[in-house]
């Protein structure tokens, strides 16, 4: 059996980073597959039929960018296998949903708000912005980097199997506690701001600014999870139109003295 | 000149990013805010409106390939309009940073919410001309069959990074044209320093709830936020 050069596997895996730049609504990462596995293709089919086998790829695929990496790592090591071209479609349609919708669960749902409320609640504290954004960057991109090389790792070693691996990492359970950890600093974020907030409005009339602003906020609260996901769209057009509409008021009728 | 070269390189940099190359989150509104703030020389201001951006992008969640805001560029934007509107001066402690400093300091209450709107504005803008420009990304895909398909298909996806890059500053030097153009109409500001403030988090409580529903909601995860609540709460209070 051929392997991969650990160098090839590298520059594969540094390829998978590319892997939306070409995204369309017709093949979706379809061509971003394609491209990540020329040099595999070359490899395995040599120079001559590296163009002619490359092209069975350029075909509708779309998963989590980061999680992408096991099924580009799985179908890295059939094709180098020489498995049956049609076993390798096969595959990548049976693996396309499953990653994108355990990728979408773990990274945008789960690992992505948890560290972001994270960071804001540091900045509510005082922790300077610089430093803040250096500790999220880190702290994500070392997650990040690491699913991207487990994943790859994890698809090529595995092959066909990969969804053993997949199950044996828990991705899933580590996507629920992701998400209680988010709605854990939710709440914290809120805390923070609040107690911060009452503190602002200290004085004989400030608790009932305050006991307002909370009455309020909690019900514009429960509207958000009314409204879902479907919810940010109004919300972030009614904010910039709310605010649009206050400062054209301030320049057409002046500000408080 | 240098700080505008500074601002449409962090833009470039967050549109490649945010769509084309690794996403390394350097598109977060949080994280270009406070860059935008560190080019400006103003730490305040963009801490102030890349959180508030942040807060109100959380639901904005990239699944399926819908179409969603970019708020990496507009982030950009939003600095740099505020910075019209006024300064914030740098806090007593270096390295600290009061949470209300630049509502409280600011030169002019109008700063933040004026970056927060061109913000906004520019953010669905991008996420609009994002969608297009992946749209028009057909017209140039190399199709099976040809020769050469490998170097096309590289040719194809670095000319998608720079592209993309290329929108975002775009997006953000069409931005700071409006802001210098409109911003220094849009004077005074007519709030308070304290009712701005209320404002913008009362504006700061859908996202939030958006995102507790999406992430599992109240039945599952109402316990949880509980907690956070009083934990923020108590953190508040001894810090």
């Amino acid at each position: 059996m051929n392997r991969l050069p650990v160098t090839l596997r590298a520059r594969v895996l540094a390829r998978c980073l590319l892997i939306q730049a070409a995204w369309n609504p017709r093949t979706m990462l379809g061509h971003g597959v394609a491209y990540i596995l020329a040099p595999v293709m070359r490899f395995a089919r040599g120079r001559e039929g590296e163009d002619l086998e490359l092209a069975r790829h350029i075909e509708h695929f779309n998963a989590h960018p980061y999680l992408s990496s096991v099924a580009l790592g799985a179908v890295a090591r059939m094709e180098v296998d020489a498995a049956d071209p049609e076993r390798i479609r096969r595959f990548k349609t049976a693996v396309r949903g499953p990653l994108g919708a355990i990728g979408d669960r773990l990274i945008w749902v789960g690992w992505l708000p948890s560290l972001s409320l994270g960071a804001l609640t540091l900045l509510a504290l005082g922790v300077s912005g610089p430093v803040v954004v250096l500790i999220f960057l880190a702290v994500y991109n070392v997650g990040h980097g690491f699913l991207r090389v487990w994943g790859w790792n994890a698809g090529y070693s595995n092959g066909e199997d990969v969804a053993r691996a997949i199950r044996d990492a828990g991705l899933q359970e580590k996507a629920q506690t992701l998400t209680q950890v988010g709605a854990l600093m939710i709440g914290c974020l809120a805390g923070t701001v609040l107690s911060s907030t009452w503190t602002l409005f200290r004085g004989t009339q400030g608790q009932g600014v305050v006991a307002g602003l909370t009455l309020v906020g909690a019900g514009l609260f429960l509207l958000g999870i009314r409204a879902r996901r479907r919810g940010w769209r109004p919300s972030l057009s009614l904010t910039a139109l709310l605010i649009g509409l206050i400062a054209v008021s301030g320049a057409l009728f002046g500000g408080p003295s | 000149m240098t700080e505008i070269a500074a601002l449409l390189a962090l833009a470039f940099a967050a549109g490649a990013d945010g769509t084309a190359f690794g996403q390394f989150m350097i598109a977060r509104p949080l994280v270009s805010g406070v860059l935008a703030g560190v080019a400006v020389g103003d730490l305040a201001l963009g801490a102030a409106v890349g959180a508030l951006l942040e807060v109100y992008h959380l639901p904005a969640i990239p699944v399926g390939g819908g179409r969603y805001p970019e708020p990496g560029p507009a982030a950009v934007v939003g600095v740099f309009a505020g910075g019209l509107a006024g300064a914030v001066p740098p806090p007593e402690t270096p390295g600290a940073l009061d949470p209300f400093h630049p509502f409280l300091l600011a030169e002019a209450p109008g700063v933040v919410p004026l970056g927060v709107l061109f913000a906004l504005t520019f953010s669905l803008l991008g996420g609009w001309a994002q969608e297009k420009a992946r749209a028009l990304t057909v017209l140039w895909l190399p199709q099976p069959g040809g020769t050469g398909l490998s170097r096309s298909l590289s040719v194809v996806h670095w000319s998608g990074v720079f592209l993309s890059g290329l929108r975002g500053a775009g997006i953000a030097a069409l931005g700071m044209i409006v802001a210098a153009g409109v911003v220094p109409y849009l004077d005074p500001w007519p709030l308070s320093p304290r009712a701005t403030w209320g404002l913008l988090l009362l504006t700061g409580c859908i996202p939030l709830g958006s995102l507790l529903a999406v992430l599992g909601g109240v039945r599952r995860l109402g316990w949880w936020t509980a907690g956070g609540l009083l934990t923020g709460l108590l953190l508040g209070i001894a810090l």
